[in-house]
Parts: structure tokens; sequence; C-alpha cells
């Protein structure tokens, strides 16, 4: 179960390269950086690079964000400008069929490959960008990898 | 592979990264959210983060940084900061 658009939800955010697509508060649109602290309502990002950047605390409910996945999205430090700038361009995803296809999943179980799980894009290089409303993130972070787990049984 | 095996080795490497760019408290966030998961979803954490982590405060431990390690008869000990200690057998090669 590698990182893929699929898994993102249930899989670990921290390291991720991040960009805030939408949010109530509209200072923190198009903020840039990396994933560092995830807590239950909270994403904290990290702008600018190499630990020296500053750290703003995001709250996940009613952000929309971007996540950028490459293949080794935990190690390499990626220039994140002109990457970003492609897909600055296209449109957003709207944040309600994404809201009711979580409360619709959790009776059914998710049906693989729906497109409504979040947008994908590709973009070269191997990099695939994941909008995700920050509602499906609300969890504590060691337990969003459970809701739907790779078990047969649920 | 699955997730939550994924995620205590991509936790692991992000613990070391910010061990090793002096962010302490960063990797005790990263070492507590990994063990928190394995318990979670009963895994075995992996035998590097086990002998590279302190059980007592959950740093990520550097030899020669914040950690201390010495050779006894048959074992390694290895002295966190925190002055929490492990031992662990090695086999005379």
């Amino acid at each position: 179960m590698a990182l893929t658009p699929e898994t993102l939800v249930r899989h670990e955010l921290n390291g991720l390269p991040v960009r805030v697509a939408e949010s109530d508060d509209s200072s923190r649109v198009g903020l840039l950086g990396r994933v560092v602290v995830e807590t239950t309502n909270t994403l904290q990002v990290e702008t600018g690079g190499g630990g020296s950047g500053r750290v703003v605390t995001v709250p996940k409910d009613g952000s929309v964000f971007e996540f950028a996945i490459t293949d080794d999205a935990a190690g390499d430090e990626r220039s994140p400008g002109t990457a970003f700038k492609l897909a600055d361009a296209q449109p957003s995803t709207p944040a309600s069929p994404e809201s009711e296809d979580r409360a619709g999943a959790d009776g059914a179980g998710r049906p693989d490959g729906d497109p409504s799980r979040g947008q994908r894009r590709g973009a070269g290089e191997n990099v695939a960008y994941v909008t995700v409303d920050g509602s499906r993130l609300l969890s504590r972070p060691a337990r969003r990898t459970e809701t739907s787990g790779d078990s047969p049984w649920q | 592979m699955t997730v939550a095996e994924e995620r205590i080795e991509r936790l692991a490497e992000l613990a070391r990264a910010a061990a090793r760019g002096g962010e302490d408290d960063r990797a005790r966030y990263y070492v507590r959210l990994a063990r928190r998961v394995a318990e979670r979803n009963r895994l075995v954490l992996p035998r590097k983060f086990r002998r590279f982590t302190c059980d007592d405060c959950d740093a990520y431990l550097r030899p020669g940084r914040n950690a201390r390690v010495r050779l006894r008869d048959g074992h390694v000990v290895i002295t966190c900061d925190c002055r929490a200690q492990a031992r662990y057998p090695y086999i005379d090669g």
C-alpha cells in the first residue's frame, strides 16, 4: 500500500510538500511548505526549507490542502516553486462532493478508484498532486490509518 | 506492506532527519507517533528503530551526540542523555 492518492488520507502526512489551496482565512491561501507536525485539528506547515522557515498552524477544518506525492516523498528535497505553479493554474475541487462521498462511504465501503476521493493530476517528473478537503483529515494522527483498513473483513 | 508499516518507516526517517537537524523535540514527536501507530496496529517496531530510540524519553539517539555507546561483556550498553540505559547482546565475531 504505497502512498497513492487513494491511500493518502490514511497515510503519513508529516514530511509531505503541501499547498493550502483554499482556506477560510484568506491569508493562509497559497501557503507553501512541508507538513512538520500533525494534530487532531491542525497541520503545522513549515514554509521555506531546511528547518529555517517559519511554522504556520493551519486548521484542517475549513481548508483544502494540495499534497504533492513523489516516488520518494519522504526523502527528497524538491524545489517546490515551479511545480506548484503548474498546479495553481488548474481549478481546485469544490468541497461539498468530497464530504458527501465520505458520508456515503462509511456505510457502504469505498469502491476502488473512485475519482471523487481526491483529484489527481499528472504534472510530469513523477509528481502527483492530490487535493484533499481538510475535513476528511480530522482525526487523531495515529488513528487515521485505521478508519478503513486493508482487511477484507471490514 | 501495509499503510501502518510504511508510516512507521517514514516516521523513523523523519525522526532521524529532525535529530540530525538539531530539532530534538520534533524528533521526539515523530518517535512517539511511530510508537503509537505500531501500538494501534499491533506491529513490532523495526529493530533499527528500537535500538536508536530511547525507551524513556523517546529521543532519537545519535551515538556520540545524545547517546553513549559502551561495550560490555557480551552486550552493548547505550545510555541516553536522560540517563536511561538500554542493553542488547552482540555476538563476538
